[in-house]
């Protein structure tokens, strides 16, 4: 026999921590095994003066282009989006923009209010209460009072608009349509020992004032101290099992690359919705030939990811150059279906700030706006601290050709099978994009933008990874059932984003995390008869 | 492993890294042939090495000979350039550039990193947000 917890939780990012702290309080022994290390905040781009070149090398939000010893490759050739994420403790959290709004009521009930997507089997009010315990130790910022939401509680005060969220808003202004200062992850006053944000504005590349709320510096160090312990550099190969079909623990290769079993009467996946499925997929027996917890055939199905539209204006007046959180601002004034704009369901606009020297010197090339030679620098000074703009988050509804397979030739650093990703975009999200670039395009005409420049869909945007192992009552069409234990494996959960049933259409993490909780506190609730 | 350029190929890559972006009095900024700038390049330019002596050797006839272009030339040459290794020169070249001291103090920048700095960002004015206040709550409700 080799050592053996009660609980393992794979995946140290936004879910696997919210669950390590809520279930600390058991006092049960808690281990969570993550493939990457610890970041080093003072090692962050902003720290030097490369730090443009270091978030498109060792700090780039593309696995395959970042390379570091916890990414795994991922065949995205198959993809108009490219994955993003980042895999060490905090997950995703370490990159984010640190956007944090939260599903509406109505996202919960798509298949009866629009016909489309599926029903959750839970719903707003199941989450609200997890929705505001994740916003007290994540920390955020924002306005009470935003007519498009439900009321929140108390926040810190919201982002300073600054000139070019101040621009942006006079234009939605203009047009008589919704914008609120946006519920960001963003501390703007000390928060839980963690200092203000003093606006770098390099929260995609790691914030190294430690104001942005990754989980490295909110659950993690009040998880640990609870008694809850974080092994890095342990990647999981497989969740092994016994006879009666019950999770028995997992094998990983430690730091040093040498494979290790722990036993565990728990298992909480937490991966993401690219590795989740990977590992159930990789986790294959006489018993469950096609991968674990996948006798729905759903594993790995159901892929969302929300197809990104990017919208920038150029204005003649100085705005704020890459100072400052890209949030700020958000407008729902389009989330809702309405049948007549020729789509359904919707989406949010969250504002852009602005972007450093070198950026504005890339993009500008690539986009035609920034010659070489002899008129370069007149060129350079009509784009420099003179470009905003937004993005448009639109929602992804659930297809099943929408996909997470094993590559049959692709492998990690220790020989296990790597993702391969299979997307299309669909024409109800064309549609949308196409709309949303129309209606930004207004926005920022009427904010003063002499010039108004689109990409859609965003290809780096593959950054919000969701339904790849999805919950629901009826074992035949979910993975999970509606408080996160898998339909087939009685003691194996699974907490990340892949138990997204519909997408939504805002960024995940805020509703991820609630959804840990929640599942934590169905676990911790369920303690004597967890496995009937 | 690539190896590193030879002089005769960074004579050539200093020449169109010049061309890209020339010295200009007017702007009071230097050319990124600058000879602190394109040491800057040349530290940098090792990863990009292959795709670099493909470009150089496409662009001129043999090593060292784009260095003896003249400008028109040598733009004339780089605005034919299309496919991924061009790419490659002009991030470099960008990159190195973009955060030099004289260059960022010319465009009103102070030249330092971020961090622990920080910088200053302004509050709007709150009546910008009266007419979304006014608003009666409009998120659907679910059955
Ligand atoms: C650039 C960028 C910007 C973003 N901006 C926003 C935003 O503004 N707002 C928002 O809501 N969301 C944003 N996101 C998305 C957000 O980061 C994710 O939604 C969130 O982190 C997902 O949480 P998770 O727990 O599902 O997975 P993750 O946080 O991705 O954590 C999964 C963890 O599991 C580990 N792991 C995976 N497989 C194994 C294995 N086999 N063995 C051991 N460990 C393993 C990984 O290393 C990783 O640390 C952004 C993401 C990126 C990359
Ligand atoms: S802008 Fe604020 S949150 Fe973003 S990296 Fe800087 S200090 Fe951190």
């Amino acid at each position: 026999m080799g050592e053996s917890v009660d609980v393992v939780i794979i995946g140290a990012g936004a879910s696997g921590a919210a669950a390590a702290w809520s279930l600390s309080d058991t006092r049960m022994h808690i281990v969570c095994l993550e493939q990457g290390d610890w970041p080093d905040p003072s090692r962050y781009p902003s720290t030097g003066r490369d730090w443009e070149l270091r978030a498109m090398s060792d700090f780039s939000f593309n696995p395959n282009q970042r390379r570091n010893p916890g990414d795994y490759p991922i065949n995205e050739d198959n993809s108009p989006i490219k994955i993003a994420n980042f895999n060490g403790v905090g997950g995703g959290t370490v990159l984010y923009a640190g956007h944090f709004p939260r599903f509406h009521p109505s996202d919960f009930r798509v298949r009866s209010l629009d016909g489309v997507g599926e029903d959750w089997p839970i719903d707003y009010a199941t989450l609200e209460p997890f929705y505001d315990e994740n916003d007290r130790i994540m920390g955020v910022s924002g306005l009470q009072g935003d007519p498009a939401n439900p009321p929140r509680p108390e926040r810190m005060k919201p982002i300073p608009l600054g000139r070019a969220g101040a621009a942006v808003a006079r234009g939605f202004n203009a047009r008589g349509w919704h914008w609120w200062p946006s519920d960001s992850a963003v501390a703007t006053e000390s928060h839980g020992g963690r200092a203000p944000c003093i606006n770098l504005g390099h929260c995609l590349h790691g914030c190294a004032q430690g104001a942005k709320a990754s989980t490295d510096i909110t659950y993690w160090p009040l998880a640990r101290r609870a008694g809850v312990e974080v092994r890095t550099r342990c990647r999981v190969r497989e969740i092994t099992t016994n006879d009666e079909g019950m999770a028995t623990g997992v094998v990983y290769y430690d730091g040093e690359g040498v494979e290790r079993f722990l036993g565990a009467e728990v298992v909480i996946l937490a991966c993401n919705g690219i590795g989740t499925p990977r590992l159930l997929l990789n986790s294959t027996s006489k018993r469950f030939p096609d991968g674990l917890a996948n006798s729905s055939g759903l594993v790995g199905r159901n892929l969302m990811f929300h197809p990104y539209a990017y919208i920038s204006g150029r204005f003649e007046e100085t705005l704020d150059g890459g100072r400052g959180p890209s949030n700020g601002l958000w407008s729902q004034e389009f989330y809702e279906t309405s049948l007549d704009r020729g789509f359904v369901r919707g989406f949010t606009f969250e504002f852009s700030r602005g972007q450093g020297p070198v950026m504005t010197a890339l993009s500008g090339l690539g986009r035609g706006r920034l010659p070489l030679g002899a008129g370069h620098h007149d060129a350079y000074r009509r784009l420099h601290q003179k470009t905003t703009g937004m993005v448009a988050i639109c929602e992804d509804l659930p297809e099943l050709h929408n996909r997470v397979t094993l590559d049959p030739d692709l492998r990690d650093a220790h020989g296990i099978p790597a993702p391969r990703i299979d997307y299309t975009l669909s024409d109800n999200s064309r549609r949308m994009l196409s709309f949303a670039i129309e209606r930004a395009t207004e926005v920022l005409t009427a904010a003063g933008a002499v010039e108004v420049h689109s990409e859609s869909p965003l290809a780096i945007g593959g950054w919000h990874l969701m339904g790849t192992a999805r919950m629901g009552r009826d074992p035949a069409t979910s993975v999970v059932n509606e408080w996160g234990r898998s339909h087939d494996v009685k003691n194996l959960f699974v907490i990340d984003g892949s138990v997204f049933v519909t997408s939504a259409g805002v960024n995940p993490t805020s509703t991820i995390q609630a959804l840990a909780l929640y599942v934590a506190d169905a676990i911790k609730s369920r303690l004597a008869n967890l496995f009937d | 492993m690539t190896a590193p350029l030879s002089t005769l190929e960074l004579d050539d890559l200093r020449a169109l890294a010049g061309a890209m972006i020339p010295a200009s009095e007017a702007h009071g900024v230097p050319g990124a042939d600058d000879a602190e700038i394109f040491a800057g390049i040349a530290r940098a330019a090792g990863p990009s090495a292959g795709a670099l002596r493909r470009l150089t050797a496409d662009l001129g006839q043999a090593p060292g000979s784009l260095a003896g272009m003249d400008r028109t030339a040598l733009e004339t040459r780089l605005a034919q350039a299309v496919g991924p290794d061009i790419g490659a020169l002009y991030a470099l070249v960008l990159m190195s550039y973009y955060r030099d001291d004289r260059v960022m103090t010319a465009l009103g920048l102070e030249p330092r990193p971020p961090f622990p700095l920080g910088h200053p960002l302004e509050d709007a004015d709150p009546s910008l947000l009266d007419p979304v206040k006014a608003r009666a709550p409009f998120w659907r409700p679910a059955p």
